[in-house]
């Protein structure tokens, strides 16, 4: 932020003191300046006039939220109902909260990335939540920042597993590993074993 | 920090709080509004933007990483939601950037301008002939009074390029002043 003034006119920085952000140091430089300097005085003058009728100008909109909110609310009521995957945190908190206290870190994979990868799938693409199988295996899954696109499909494939749901508000996806029959915890356990050994693509894995 | 403060209510809002969300917009929509008004110009499309910019902050809270202020996280999707309803408005020649644009040479008379400046239709007048992305500047200065670096990361630029640019919004507004008001 700190940056040599020039020593004839501080124009670069007056806006600046005028609305008083400038570093102290860099505050300390302009006011010194200011003292031998008529020209940059009288354009301080005119900077705090226009920051004074600025502020006047735009204090004229019209403030009422009522109708702006109403329209708001409506739209995301809507929104949560139409489109539940794109805010698991707000309707299902359940599915991720016993995982927030290991995802202190949140990775957050493009949502142009996993779209891909929903629609590149030959299956019929990404099942919402309400419509997955209520008896599939599903598991809740946070990949390392680093973590690139193919070395997630491939993982995922290798496993038989599929998104089903996310990311939630701390980064965490929900997939439905097919290769596993329900109830058999044997399973289920070599696959968890065999993603936490997967360092380098899964930062957490958790059983639901 | 208390619950009320905007960072405080955005992570309220990233854990699908609707009330987070209703007292967020009640205590900022007014400024977020007046920095999209003066973006967009229109009331109508203004209220358009706002809406959208209000919805990004419900489905994008949690990615808030506290690494600015909230208010400035949130002007910066304003900015972006303010500058895509242009585009979407065939308006990209509002967007122009006029770094590259040669320094004015004739110097206008900083009385005359501040003088000027008391005729609040003279003043929105002149506002109104910057280009936008200059007009964003003076604004983020003299109304959000945000400091360069903070405007810098709203409108995603280097810091030199809204020094730059409040150089140009600044002769721009004199020589407009001066001119229309005597003029008037």
């Amino acid at each position: 932020m700190n940056e040599p003034i020039n020593h004839d006119h501080p124009d670069a920085l007056l806006p600046w003191y005028a609305n008083g952000t400038l570093t102290d140091e860099e505050r300390m430089q302009v006011a010194a300046h200011l003292e031998r300097c008529e020209q940059c005085r009288e354009e301080l003058r005119f900077l705090t006039g226009l920051r004074q009728a600025v502020k006047q100008q735009v204090a004229d909109a019209p403030a009422s939220p009522e109708l702006g909110l109403k329209r708001l609310m409506r739209e995301i009521d809507a929104d949560d109902a139409e489109t539940p995957t794109s805010r698991p945190a707000t309707r299902r908190m359940a599915w991720w909260q016993p995982s927030l206290a290991a995802a202190a870190v949140v990775i957050v994979i493009q949502g142009v990335l996993l779209l891909n990868l929903w629609q590149g799938d030959d299956d019929a693409g990404m099942r919402l939540a309400g419509e997955t199988r209520p008896a599939a295996v599903v598991v809740q899954i946070q990949f390392d920042a680093a973590a690139r696109e193919e070395e997630i499909r491939a993982l995922l494939r290798s496993l038989d597993a599929r998104f089903v749901d996310g990311p939630s508000a701390v980064g965490l996806y929900r997939i439905e590993l097919s290769g596993i029959t329900p109830g058999d915890n044997g399973a289920l356990a070599r696959v968890l074993s065999a993603l936490r050994e997967q360092q380098a693509i899964v930062r957490h894995v958790a059983a639901e | 920090m208390s619950g009320g403060t905007a960072e405080a209510l955005l992570a309220r809002i990233a854990s699908g709080d609707h009330k987070a969300l209703e007292r967020f917009y009640r205590d900022h929509h007014g400024r977020i509004h007046a920095f999209i008004i003066q973006r967009v110009g229109e009331p109508a499309l203004a209220a358009e933007v706002l809406n959208d910019v209000m919805l990004a902050l419900w489905r994008q809270a949690a990615q808030f990483q506290g690494r600015s202020r909230a208010l400035t996280w949130v002007l910066g999707i304003a900015h972006y939601k303010a500058m895509d309803a242009l585009r979407r408005r065939g308006r990209d020649a509002a967007l122009t950037d006029l770094e590259d644009a040669p320094e004015p040479t004739d110097e206008a008379d900083v009385g005359a301008a501040l003088a000027a400046l008391d005729d609040g239709e003279l003043l929105r007048f002149c506002l109104g002939k910057l280009s936008e992305a200059h007009r964003a500047v003076v604004q983020l200065t003299f109304f959000e009074d945000l400091a360069y670096p903070e405007i810098a990361e709203i409108l995603d630029c280097p810091v030199g390029t809204v020094k730059t640019r409040m150089m140009h919004a600044k002769r721009g507004l004199k020589r407009c002043l001066e001119r229309a008001g005597a003029a008037a």
